[in-house]
């Protein structure tokens, strides 16, 4: 077989394996989304509280309440409700929130979009910090700098999300510096991208929240890399040591770096409530707080799927990329 | 992972100098940086502020609405219609009950019969002069039976089919009982007056605001209606911004980002006295915070077992710690004032530890073990029960503080056998919902008959000096034999950057419902 013909066949296997994986990967997804949906209604359910008594308030009469109940289909058995639910979901249509009578469509877009931007903004800064700081700490680790570094980045990785926010917002709004809004009062019916400045701290809080992990990682997988033979080996050889460094060293240390950022990437989104709570910012964060706290049944069964959406898709992305970094029959050496 | 096991290698490597130098990689490190102060630093002019533009943040959810009938009576609904919209009558800083739209109250006789006078003049934000017939409107959308409205159960009294409109000044209402403080009532801000064909989606009304934009759980905008009838409000633009967490709105006034902030954590109080930027707005308001025991059921159905919890709680202690001191100690009577009418003479209770043990020892309940129902709802809620059960140890018995999310403590409420709720408005108003038989706030299931009487007569009677005394022998009732151990009045607090005039603090609503006579430096 020529060299050529070979070459096409395994780009052809391969292609037929990443296909592969694919379809397994959406398919066990699918079932998972299906398990989740089913975990979702039932602690939506088991929620303390009565959602028409939520509603109507404390001064609402036990006629109104029930009135409300039937009028929610709240009184028709669980598995009927269920299947209901799930029957319009699977046709696009989340329902109409009980609390604000708007679509739950219409709540979660707006507030999904800007947790987004604000995570994609967040992770444009915590990726390039995480592997410039990983790959420096590495090379000179144990030195002073890297003591430094470290110290600072567990002391982050230690606080609570809404400490380090409030500390930012002490230093770079209210008290030392006055550079930033303290809180990202959005203006509604006005483009995210036009009010970048409100949201800087919930950006920046979020960022040294990923980097502080991230460059520990890149760090660690950087040190084991570099104490590698094939490093040895291309060193001893008299390759360039930047050769060295970000030809053989770095690609290798990124695949454990990109499965990790991932994850980063998909806890970012649920764990971004407490930080979009402190700032008031208008994300999904925030609108789950809401919902959950006014019993807004519908509301919360919809943002904890997308969240669980983007942790799947997510999954499936890191996997692609891990794949595209480590070709298979290559053992992972460019 | 490995550091310690490659330390020696790692070492070996940076040593030999096959390493990036370190002067290039702090180079890009500090490339990074600029570029991000430079990116941050293009974008500052973020909240520049304009002296015509008032910004206040509250609390309020995704359910927000620009209904005043028909609202969750979230913080930032009340701002909202309360600026948009009048009422008959509204309270002054003191509590006493001015005329707005009213010019006149009459009754005949017996008091079943009111016809008020409208002031002539006033139009609404479309341009439309506002009349009787608006008046016989908005009173019939309040009762609309198929389309409960949260003020309905104040108005009950008045029969909502014989409301006429005279001629376009005057209206008559004819209720099916008497009702003497039918003036008092109006001042509710449950009751403020809609056009007809109202739209809960424009939301115009006659008000000192016209609504120019509203998104709900978000901001809403308006714009000073120069034609108001009482005189322009000071400042020309008015934005309400919806904030959840008072740390938040704390943080937006300090940056400002706003200049006024309903919630303010009594904790950050004394903070905001000390900051010459900030002032405090510290009203004196009418919100009681009650502990209820259940008078119909075990163990509280036993008088004695009342009175001795009653003789337990410290409530100066209550005052100094659950409200940082921001309140006024109660003595177990509803209404911080029942201004116009003068104190009820009865001595302040004050803990006595020896005669409680001595009543639970004849009521057979010397080892007393309850659980206290209570949530967050305002300041002081949970920390007063908490410090009951410490109070209670000295008894030798045991309560224990149920602290709840507010979905579970609503979900029972009305059913707790003890537990704290909060309630905030003039006396007669706060008898009827929390203190007679069939009240929304009823905790207590408190039936006493006299009480019944007394306010069935105070209610009926447009004397005032006779309502006077009539209040005071029902406050000496709830004294002697009520439910409720009534601790203390919680202030009110709110905060406004030092540049912000105007603000005048009120016992029953609050400035933030009186913007028009707000204005910046």
């Amino acid at each position: 077989m020529s060299d050529q013909k070979r070459n096409l066949l395994r780009g052809s296997n391969r292609a037929g394996a990443t296909l592969r994986m694919i379809a397994r990967r959406l398919a066990s997804s699918v079932l998972l989304l299906c398990i989740m949906s089913v975990l979702v209604f039932a602690a939506t359910q088991a929620l303390p509280g009565d959602i028409a008594q939520m509603v109507l308030g404390r001064d609402s009469t036990p006629e109104q309440v029930d009135r409300l109940r039937s009028a929610l289909n709240l009184d028709a058995p669980v598995w009927r409700q269920y299947l209901i639910w799930v029957g319009n979901l699977l046709q696009g249509d989340f329902g109409v929130s009980f609390v604000s009578r708007q679509p739950v469509f219409d709540i979660l877009q707006t507030r999904l979009s800007n947790t987004v931007v604000v995570v994609l903004l967040s992770f444009l800064i915590s990726i390039p910090l995480s592997l410039v700081l990983g790959v420096y700490t590495a090379v000179n680790a144990d030195r002073v700098s890297d003591r430094v570094i470290l110290f600072f980045g567990i002391a982050l990785n230690a606080m609570p999300e809404f400490v380090l926010a409030l500390l930012l917002v002490l230093l770079l709004s209210v008290q030392v510096f006055h550079i930033f809004p303290g809180v990202a009062l959005l203006s509604p019916g006005v483009s995210i991208w036009m009010q970048l400045p409100k949201i800087a701290l919930p950006v920046l809080t979020l960022a040294l929240l990923q980097a502080s992990y991230f460059y520990r990682l890149v760090r660690a997988t950087m040190i084991d890399v570099l104490a590698s033979d094939y490093v040895e080996f291309a060193r001893l050889k008299g390759m360039p040591r930047r050769n060295v460094l970000w030809r053989q060293a770095v690609p290798n240390a990124l695949v454990p770096a990109v499965q990790a950022a991932g994850t980063i990437f998909a806890i970012s989104f649920g764990g971004v409530v407490v930080i979009e709570y402190v700032f008031a910012f208008p994300g999904l964060g925030t609108a789950l707080a809401d919902a959950v706290g006014a019993r807004d049944i519908k509301v919360v069964q919809a943002i904890t799927l997308t969240i669980a959406l983007i942790f799947f898709a997510t999954n499936i992305v890191t996997d692609l990329i891990t794949m595209a970094l480590t070709p298979p029959g290559r053992g992972g050496v460019r | 992972m490995n550091d310690n096991a490659n330390k020696g290698k790692t070492m070996t490597y940076a040593k030999n100098g096959t390493g990036p130098s370190r002067r290039r990689v702090l180079g890009g490190i500090g490339t990074f940086a600029m570029g991000t102060a430079l990116g941050a630093g293009l974008s500052l002019p973020a909240f520049a502020q304009d002296a015509n533009t008032l910004r206040v943040a509250a609390n309020g959810s995704t359910s927000d609405s620009l209904d005043p009938h028909r609202t969750r009576a979230q913080i930032t609904d009340i701002i909202r219609f309360t600026n948009l919209f009048d009422g008959l009558c509204d309270y002054a800083p003191d509590a006493t009950v001015v005329n707005v739209l009213a010019e006149s109250f009459t009754p005949n006789a017996d008091a079943t019969e009111w016809t008020v006078k409208i002031v002539s003049g006033v139009t609404t934000h479309a341009g439309e002069p506002f009349t009787a017939e608006d008046v016989v409107y908005s009173v019939k959308r309040m009762l609309d039976p198929d389309n409960p409205t949260r003020g309905a159960s104040l108005i009950s009294f008045i029969d909502a089919e014989n409301v006429e409109a005279l001629d376009d000044l005057t209206v008559v209402f004819r209720l099916k009982k008497p009702y003497g403080p039918f003036r008092d009532i109006w001042a509710n801000r449950y009751l403020r007056m809609v056009p007809r064909g109202f739209d809960p989606e424009t939301a115009v009304g006659t008000g000192p605001f016209r609504l120019t934009s509203f998104t709900p759980g978000r901001e809403s905008e308006f714009a000073r209606f120069d034609d108001y009838f009482r005189g322009p409000a000071k400042v020309e633009q008015l934005v309400v911004v919806n904030v959840a967490d008072a740390t938040a709105s704390m943080n937006a006034l300090r940056g400002g980002q706003v200049d006024m902030v309903y919630n303010v954590p009594i904790s950050e109080a004394r903070i905001i006295e000390a900051d010459p930027a900030l002032s405090l707005v510290n009203n004196p308001g009418s919100l009681s915070i009650p502990i209820y025991m259940r008078t119909d059921v075990a163990p509280f159905d036993d008088p004695r077992v009342r009175e001795a919890i009653r003789l337990i709680a410290n409530r100066e202690q209550m005052v100094a710690i659950a409200l940082s001191g921001y309140g006024e100690v109660g003595n177990d009577m509803q209404g911080r004032t029942i201004a116009p009418c003068g104190d009820t003479d009865v001595p302040q209770r004050t803990p006595n530890i020896e005669r409680a043990i001595e009543l639970l020892a004849e009521a057979g309940q010397s080892d007393l073990d309850v659980e206290i129902a209570t949530t967050s709802g305002t300041s002081g809620m949970v920390e007063c029960a908490q410090i009951l059960s410490e109070q209670a140890r000295a008894a030798g018995i045991n309560i224990r503080a149920n602290v709840m999310d507010e979905a579970s403590y609503i979900a029972n409420y009305g059913n707790w056998t003890f537990g704290v709720d909060f309630l905030s408005d003039t006396y007669l108003p706060v008898a009827a919902r929390s203190l007679m038989p069939g009240g929304s706030s009823n905790n207590t299931h408190w039936h006493d008959e006299e009480f019944i009487d007394l306010f069935e007569q105070a209610t009926a009677t447009s004397d005032e000096a006779e309502r006077c005394n009539l209040i005071q022998e029902m406050r000496r009732i709830e004294y002697e034999r009520g439910g409720n151990i009534i601790w203390g009045f919680s202030n009110t607090l709110n905060a406004t950057g030092a540049h912000v005039q105007g603000v005048e603090t009120y016992v029953s609503g609050s400035p933030f419902y009186h913007l028009r006579l707000v204005s910046k430096a």
